[in-house]
């Protein structure tokens, strides 16, 4: 029997058109190229289609789903057809400990296609959303001086990547 | 200071009931907790992975495109799963897959069913892909059932 053995109980899945291994290929380069990267990206799996799907219109053959990890964190990516598209509903945050960090995923994640938007909130080629987030912004922003917590959140709500100087500079304002 | 384990944590937009779906999602897992409950901010754990939910307003709906796969070691949690999520305003779909109340697809999903599909023995695998593709929620035996050639539970009765 094959082995399916993912470590996490809940694993995110994503509905692709036809882009799953593209996709998972996409984000397992952009993790593993990561400097200081702490655990593997990789692809572990791919199933295929066993017949020709009436549903998804896709051939026997071709790729059905992709089983991948991004730095310890588990994902499914499904083929399944164009009917289901991605919004912000749910969203992935990256969470940097560096603004070289931020930086780099940003920058990657907007690439050829890709959208900006608001807070630290991207679109990434395919339409996923992602939240590319300084640890140091969650630790401000929860910050017992709700002062301190409300300058940096209005600093943060002015950016679309990023920013942790300004945000610090909010922050320490006397 | 927040610290955060995992790199990428999966991040829910509600309308205003995060913390009312946290405290629910966590009353289903094992090893689960709420660890920050903010007016706008929730974060929460579910089998010690990290999840954030956010009261963000109505703008964004839950799309089938992103659910939550759930692996279940056999059928008693499946049902576990299964019954609880659909309960009270969710929705049953196909191949094991629901809507909560809230919206959010899952799909629960016994191990079995992975590791019968993907079976050397391309026969057997496509019986057991068959046979999931008529349940909605899945019966671990039917599929059992399906990959060993035997008949389908309509005349098993």
């Amino acid at each position: 029997m094959a082995k399916f053995n993912p470590k996490q109980k809940i694993n995110p899945f994503l509905w692709f058109d036809d882009q799953a291994e593209e996709a998972a290929k996409f984000y397992v380069t952009l993790f593993s190229k990561r400097k200081g990267a702490a655990k593997k990206s990789k692809i572990i799996s791919v199933m295929r289609y066993m017949e020709d799907d009436k549903n998804s219109g896709k051939k026997k053959g071709s790729v059905l789903c992709v089983y991948f990890t991004l730095e310890g964190q588990e994902f499914v990516a499904l083929n399944g057809g164009p009917l289901f598209k991605f919004n912000e509903s749910v969203s992935f945050v990256i969470n940097c400990k560096t603004q070289t960090e931020v930086d780099y995923f940003w920058n990657k994640l907007i690439a050829d296609g890709g959208e900006e938007s608001m807070c630290g909130w991207l679109k990434d080629k395919y339409g996923l959303s992602w939240q590319v987030t300084p640890t140091i912004l969650i630790d401000m922003m929860i910050d017992k001086n709700t002062k301190k917590a409300s300058r940096v959140m209005q600093v943060m709500m002015t950016q679309r990547k990023i920013e942790i100087e300004p945000l610090k500079k909010a922050f320490n304002q006397k | 200071m927040a610290t955060l384990k995992q790199k990428i944590s999966p991040f829910l937009w509600f309308d205003n009931q995060a913390s009312e779906a946290a405290t629910f999602y966590c009353s289903l897992f094992n090893n689960s907790k709420v660890t920050q409950d903010t007016p706008m901010v929730v974060t929460f754990e579910l089998e010690g992975q990290k999840f954030l939910a956010l009261n963000g307003g109505p703008q964004f709906k839950f799309t089938e495109a992103l659910s939550l796969f759930v692996d279940c070691e056999d059928q008693k949690e499946v049902d576990h799963f299964w019954y609880k999520l659909i309960a009270d305003g969710g929705e049953e779909s196909m191949c094991g897959w629901l809507k909560d109340k809230y919206g959010l697809s899952w799909q629960i999903i016994p191990r079995t069913l992975m590791e019968l599909m993907g079976d050397k023995d391309r026969a057997k695998a496509q019986r057991v892909m068959q046979a999931m593709m008529s349940m909605r929620k899945i019966d671990v035996q039917q599929l059992k059932d399906a990959y060993n050639g035997q008949v389908q539970s309509q005349t098993k009765n």
